[in-house]
């Protein structure tokens, strides 16, 4: 008993932060533009009724990646319905030489449907990450892998009229990533 | 009575024996199940050390990735990165937790999808010479341990 309190206590706490936390406010805001590649076509950030949950990895990510993404079904899979249907996801996957559209769009299904996949150049990336003040880096490393990918862990959230107004740190729990979620609902 | 206290003290050392504690232990187990698409994952345990002695973990071995190696994930101003390392240090008398989001084997070019009723069987090489086969269930992992 005393070990759940001792969970639960401080798990209502964050909750509570999270709640508190307003949103950028509109000076603060990015307008987030992009075109990037999906399955036989182009994904053109345009103007939606949804937010938007955006993620940069990749495929031979062995342990940040899929935490991330069972994190984010798990949260979706706790809301309502309704605000399921105002929740876009986006996979910007960053490693263009060794993974495929639709390996990225097969990897991303296995968590859950209707994720997007995305992918473009080196350059187009490049763009793209800068506007988030999101990074990546191919780095050399002896091992079979012969490289890694560097990369942010945060989630991004982006709004109707496409402006960047939150980021969501990693590693949290999928109630505090829920929560993260209704707040920018709101 | 003295043939019963005879086999007392015959028997009662064999019970010590099987008491003492492996110098090496496994605690916890489990392989990451990744997408299909993925050519990776990851693999986690508690490693106890149990000797007055430092022991390293060298080597994993297991068929059913092209190749197996140690890695750790370090987490810098929310970036992550992930190095291959070349053994893994348990102290004398201490537990080492291989976690997500930090010390791992890396199973490299899986051959076959996994699925969360696989058991894959790893060997692990210590620098003591000690080798240990052990079971590794594949398990869904949503969030990273604690850290």
């Amino acid at each position: 008993m005393q070990r759940i309190l001792f969970l639960r206590v401080p798990l209502c706490l964050i909750i509570l932060f999270v709640i508190q936390c307003k949103p950028l406010s509109r000076n603060q805001e990015t307008k987030i533009d992009f075109t990037l590649n999906t399955v036989d076509s182009k994904f053109v950030l345009s103007k939606t009724d949804k937010i938007r949950l955006v993620y940069f990895g990749f495929l031979s990510c062995p342990d940040v990646c899929p935490t991330t993404f069972q994190t984010i079904a798990n949260s979706m899979k706790a809301l309502t319905e309704e605000e399921r249907s105002k929740v876009e996801i986006l996979f910007i996957d960053i490693d263009s030489k060794r993974d495929t559209l639709p390996q990225i769009k097969k990897y991303v299904d296995h968590f859950y449907p209707g994720i997007i996949p995305l992918s473009g150049s080196e350059t187009e990336l490049k763009k793209v990450a800068e506007q988030f003040n999101a990074f990546f880096m191919e780095v050399p490393i002896d091992s079979e892998m012969k490289y890694t990918m560097d990369h942010s862990t945060r989630v991004y959230v982006i709004d109707k009229d496409n402006y960047l107004i939150d980021t969501i740190p990693h590693n949290i729990p999928i109630e505090v990533f829920t929560q993260y979620i209704r707040k920018n609902l709101n | 009575m003295k043939k019963i206290l005879t086999l007392i003290v015959f028997i009662s050392p064999l019970f010590l024996y099987s008491q003492q504690k492996e110098d090496i232990t496994i605690q916890e187990p489990m392989i990451r199940l990744v997408p299909s698409a993925s050519p990776n994952t990851g693999g986690f345990m508690k490693i106890s050390n149990n000797t007055p002695k430092e022991i390293k973990l060298i080597k994993a071995e297991s068929d059913f990735s092209q190749t197996v190696e140690l890695h750790n994930v370090v987490f810098e101003n929310a970036k992550m990165m992930m190095r291959p390392i070349e053994s893994i240090v348990i102290p004398a008398n201490s537990t080492v937790e291989l976690r997500p989001g930090s010390l791992h084997i890396m199973f490299i070019g899986l051959k076959n999808p996994l699925t969360t009723s696989d058991t894959k069987k790893v060997t692990l090489t210590f620098d003591n010479n000690k080798n240990i086969v052990v079971d590794m269930p594949v398990k869904e992992i949503s969030m990273q341990m604690k850290k």
